[in-house]
């Protein structure tokens, strides 16, 4: 594809190309492009412009290709469509081949060479710009999925020797082991004796899932703590009997509240009101609260 | 050829047996082990048994069951068996073969393994 005399065009008339790729661009790339500024643009053709004038060079098209990939990964960033971005190379190809046209409009032959060698670059950077985009976005999602995994399995110290685990959303195999994983490193770390499993937040609960819990009580009583289950929604307890799942070696209670009252009776403690003077059964409710909150 | 024979040394506190693993157990010597152990519940009628896992790394199915037959024989003798210090990589273990201990109390350090066995040993005296 070494093509010196092309090359030798794109530099000639590198200014007018990139002006009128400019101007192209902002107004039918898309609504990403459409936002940026002209003086914002302009160089950032002139610098696609460039890779393609040097891989032609050079009879390089690695060269293209490595910009294209820097470009794209900052593109996937910024959020641009993968067709918009597609669409800059059409457009590209749109102002080159006029050009090319113009000037060797008596020699057919070579007329159809350049051409050619522009239509095989901008081929193969849109299937550039498809690959490399696709490989940046799973790479975006997979680093959002980790972060979104590692914040789905707080494990929340809330007074001495008592964890509180809630659990928001589903639960699959992978996520169950890693939620059994985090609670026996929370239990020793914490040498807690008691587990709130909060499951509040969990919308479905299938044999699977009842078995990973039970799994994860199992093994967070092999340390020697011991789990009450709290938060079980009327639906799922229905479901829980429909699939005959034995919780009976489980302690349950309604809510997380019940929950911490439970745990704190087996340590011998509770959360009792400070008696005030004036209004006392007022002052009493308050005062409840805020020690459930300060517990918190 | 064969491995050395480890023994696991066993210590008495007041009315307790305290014995802490702190080597990987071939098979013979967990045998020997456990015979060591119903030896010594044996001659000095302790009232119960902490076995102390801080410092094991794996666990399988042959130790497992073994502990679990251990606190089984030691109930028979009249020993409540406390094991403490499980690792969160070994309990996972544990409930992946299907041997989560059920019979025997655990405790998360030998502290508290200690403090537990003397709530019961307690409860029973009130009790008896």
């Amino acid at each position: 594809m070494g093509d010196q005399p092309l090359a030798a065009l794109l530099q000639e008339k590198r200014r007018t190309i990139v002006q009128e790729l400019t101007r192209l661009v902002r107004e039918r790339a898309g609504p990403s492009y459409a936002q940026v500024a002209e003086e914002e643009l302009l160089p950032r053709m002139e610098r696609l412009v460039e890779a393609w004038q040097r891989s032609l060079e050079e009879n390089n098209p690695a060269i293209l290709e490595e910009f294209t990939r820097r470009v794209v990964r900052e593109r996937v960033q910024e959020r641009y469509g993968v067709e918009e971005i597609q669409e800059v190379i059409t457009l590209l190809r749109e102002s080159l081949l006029p050009l090319v046209e113009a000037r060797y409009r008596e020699n057919p032959e070579i007329l159809w060479k350049h051409w050619r060698a522009i239509e095989d670059l901008a081929h193969r950077s849109r299937l550039w710009v498809a690959q490399i985009y696709r490989e940046a976005y799973e790479e975006q999602v997979e680093l959002q999925r980790r972060t979104l995994s590692e914040l789905s399995t707080p494990v929340i110290k809330v007074y001495e020797n008592v964890l509180v685990l809630p659990l928001v959303g589903a639960i699959d195999t992978e996520r169950a082991k890693r939620i059994m994983e985090e609670l026996l490193l929370g239990i020793t770390r914490h040498q807690a004796e008691l587990v709130i499993i909060d499951i509040t937040g969990v919308p479905v609960v299938d044999t699977a899932v009842a078995n990973h819990l039970i799994q994860t009580i199992k093994a967070a009583r092999l340390l020697g703590a011991r789990s009450i289950l709290v938060g079980i929604s009327g639906e799922v307890a229905q479901a829980l009997v429909h699939l005959q799942i034995d919780l009976s070696g489980v302690v349950t209670r309604s809510n997380l509240q019940a929950g911490i009252e439970y745990a704190l009776e087996q340590m011998g403690l509770e959360i009792v009101p400070r008696i005030s003077a004036e209004s006392p059964k007022e002052a009493a409710q308050e005062e409840k609260e805020e020690a459930i909150w300060q517990l918190r | 050829m064969a491995t050395p024979l480890i023994r696991i040394p066993i210590l008495q506190i007041e009315d307790f047996l305290v014995a802490s693993i702190q080597v990987a157990l071939h098979d013979r010597s967990a045998v020997q082990f456990r015979d060591d152990l119903l030896q010594r519940i044996h001659e000095t009628k302790a009232k119960g048994l902490i076995i102390d896992l801080t410092a094991v790394d794996i666990v399988d199915s042959f130790i497992g069951r073994l502990i679990g037959d251990v606190a089984e024989m030691a109930a028979l003798m009249g020993t409540r068996v406390v094991v403490s210090g499980l690792q969160p990589a070994v309990a996972i273990t544990l409930t992946e073969l299907g041997l989560e201990l059920p019979g025997i109390i655990t405790a998360l350090n030998l502290e508290k393994g200690i403090s537990t066995l003397r709530r019961l040993t307690r409860e029973e005296e009130g009790e008896g």
